[in-house]
């Protein structure tokens, strides 16, 4: 890993970042519409992970996305373009935020339900499989998801079928606004999955070089293996459920402690380490970011809504109909 | 050539042939095959073919790789035949009873259903939801239902619910190569039945319905297998003098309703059968579509005979009671023609 790449590893955590404290100011205004949840905290999570996939590899994320969406590359004026409702938007405004996903990548979908990708990007792996080729596929969700029972299915029918899914429970304490300390009935989520023989690891979801390792070392092991694993990224979201939640459920004292881990702080620190002299780079790097983010809410502003037609035709597949 | 087959032997045949003709075809439910684990044992391999036999013999030609018997499990597999479509699958999942898709309604309701729209009309999901529908098989409550208005009221996914062998045949060779989502209802007192069906591949359009009596009288449209229901009182009517139209929808997502609606056009009167329960069902939905179009068309009131408000019972003259008779759609008819009341069916 060179300077460089830390750098531009950095600079990706710091485009999420930058998106979703836009975001958040955002929901402040009349403009807004629907429901936004950002990932303000995850974003070594995110990167870390999504940096192993291989281009055609699949990828299923949750209503919590932007962080999935900007990691794995997606066009930010997209992006924001779909958060509006703007029929340019990913999902042409039928989606809105929850759902941003593009499958020309093989980005499935981002499901508004919870662990209702798991699974779908278990079988898109098993589809593969049947099909002959290596792709593998990534799932996201939270540690609340853990107790639905379609992660239990989903991850027994990667088991039982041998599909290749890399099943990342982001744990980031708190199901809505529960505490994973009343709601997980284990210490960890690994408790729900260690009585299957399918490599299982627990990482430091805010220590980006902790989770490259992990979903480094899980990658090389489904491709080699044809088997399914799981990784809890341990994490925290510095923001509430959704915009507009007070958090009045978290303590000072914890979201003081989780700011001092902020995963863009260590790894900033990190990279200082190895070359003090990049040290002028950061703030270009935000800088650059926000002006991104910036131009791509001016223009998709201007965009036009999708039209009645855009919302029947998406309905049903029909022979000739163009979507 | 064309020979008498059995509904069950009608199903079995599309399935064959589609995934003869197409690799990506896969069959997957709860022992579709059966026998799983135990192929050591002779008689493993094929021991069911689903719990009516439907699927016999298929994992005999297509290997357990093609024809797979899934975990007890719904949302797992469905949810992952869901997946596979992106990666160039066409799944056919068996939902052993129409009852437990329960279990993976999530999967259906707000994904299989909604993938295609949310994601803007990209993506589309070509995946076949089988399962087995229907009362009078003495099955109790919870393997006895229909629920064709529930899946009708989806945007998203189609539903047929055949009547005879060779729609049957012909229009789950249809669903297989629609690109959406299709519930495929199979009523479990239909199997045994035989019709006239061709050997081969044919198809038969989604979205329009059959007549299968011509009449000037009345207009009855049947539901699956209510359909058998209303013929077989159309011939009673006939010997009153009374020229009774059969339609079978075939289709309830989309549905014909502009045949229903000349049918009535014609005829004047309207009356629908269907085993489900009254409320909210497709026997109202029909009703509703054709007062809404067809009002000017009426010579007197739409009626509607159906299951009633219970859960399906099990005693046997209980569950024969449930379920609309010969007696009661000649009855509700003759009525009908007359203008005489009918006192509410409890």
């Amino acid at each position: 890993m060179t300077v460089k790449d830390m750098l531009d590893n950095w600079k990706l955590m710091s485009l999420i970042r930058e998106f979703d404290l836009y975001v958040k100011e955002f929901a402040k205004t009349d403009e807004a519409v629907g429901y936004l949840h950002t990932s303000i905290g995850q974003e070594a999570s995110s990167v870390g992970i999504i940096k192993q996939l291989r281009a055609d590899d699949w990828m299923t994320s949750t209503y919590r996305n932007h962080s999935h969406g900007v990691a794995r590359g997606l066009d930010l004026y997209k992006m924001v373009a779909e958060l509006l409702g703007k029929r340019t938007g990913y999902c042409k405004g039928l989606g809105g935020s929850m759902h941003i996903a593009d499958q020309d990548i093989n980005f499935i979908g981002s499901m508004g339900i919870v662990a209702g990708g798991i699974p779908i990007a278990t079988g898109a792996a098993w589809g593969s499989k049947m099909k002959g080729t290596d792709q593998i596929a990534l799932c996201f969700f939270g540690e609340g998801a853990i107790h639905q029972g379609a992660f239990h299915e989903g991850l027994e029918f990667a088991i039982k079928f041998e599909a290749p899914v890399l099943f990342v429970c982001e744990n980031n304490l708190y199901a809505e606004s529960t505490s994973s300390k009343y709601h997980l009935l284990h210490e960890s989520t690994i408790g729900y999955v260690d009585h299957f023989d399918i490599k299982a690891i627990k990482v430091d979801g805010n220590d980006f070089e902790a989770v490259e390792a992990a979903a480094k070392e899980c990658v090389s092991w489904i491709r080699k293996n044809k088997k399914p694993a799981f990784i809890e990224s341990m994490t925290y979201k510095l923001s509430g459920q959704y915009e507009g939640d007070t958090e009045t459920y978290k303590s000072a004292e914890e979201i003081a402690y989780w700011k001092s881990r902020d995963p863009l702080k260590s790894y900033k620190a990190r990279i200082l380490e190895v070359d003090p002299s990049v040290e002028s780079q950061f703030a270009i790097f935000e800088n650059e970011n926000r002006a991104h983010i910036v131009d791509a809410f001016t223009r998709a502003a201007k965009d036009p809504f999708p039209t009645i037609d855009d919302m029947h035709n998406a309905v049903y597949f029909e022979e000739g109909a163009s979507a | 050539m064309t020979r008498q087959l059995t509904y069950k032997d009608a199903v079995n045949e599309a399935i064959r042939l589609e995934m003869r003709n197409d690799p990506s075809v896969i069959l997957i439910g709860e022992d579709v095959a059966g026998g799983a684990g135990n192929d050591h044992i002779p008689g493993a391999l094929d021991a069911w073919g689903g719990p009516f036999g439907v699927t016999k013999d298929l994992v005999t030609e297509f290997g357990r790789e093609r024809v797979i018997d899934s975990l007890l499990a719904e949302t797992g597999f469905i949810g992952a035949c869901i997946g596979a479509t992106f990666a160039g699958m066409r799944p056919i999942a068996e939902i052993m009873y129409s009852d437990f898709i329960g279990t993976s309604f999530d999967q259906i309701l707000n994904h299989a259903a909604k993938l295609r729209f949310t994601y803007g009309g990209k993506v589309s999901i070509p995946m076949v939801v089988r399962t087995v529908t229907g009362a009078g098989f003495r099955a109790g409550s919870e393997h006895s239902q229909m629920l064709i208005s529930i899946y009708s009221h989806i945007p998203g996914i189609k539903v047929i619910a055949p009547s005879n062998a060779y729609d049957a045949k012909g229009l789950l060779i249809s669903a297989i190569r629609d690109q959406n989502p299709v519930i495929f209802m199979e009523h479990k007192r239909l199997y045994m039945k035989q019709s006239n069906v061709p050997e081969g591949s044919y198809t038969i359009p989604i979205g329009v319905g059959d007549i299968k009596r011509k009449g000037k009288d009345i207009t009855i449209v049947g539901v699956q297998k209510m359909v058998l229901t209303a013929l077989d009182a159309a011939d009673e009517l006939a010997k009153q003098g009374i020229d009774a139209e059969v339609i079978d929808p075939r289709t309830y997502s989309p549905i014909d309703i502009d045949l229903i609606c000349e049918s009535v056009a014609k005829t004047g009167h309207l009356l629908v059968v269907d085993e489900s329960h009254p409320r909210c069902s497709i026997a109202t939905d029909i009703a509703g579509m054709v007062a809404d179009r067809a009002f000017s068309s009426l010579k007197g009131p739409i009626k509607t005979l159906t299951g009633l408000h219970t859960p399906v019972p099990f005693s046997p003259p209980l569950e024969d009671h449930y379920l609309p008779s010969v007696d009661n759609v000649i009855e509700y008819a003759t009525k009908m023609l007359k203008g005489e009341k009918i006192g509410q069916r409890r």
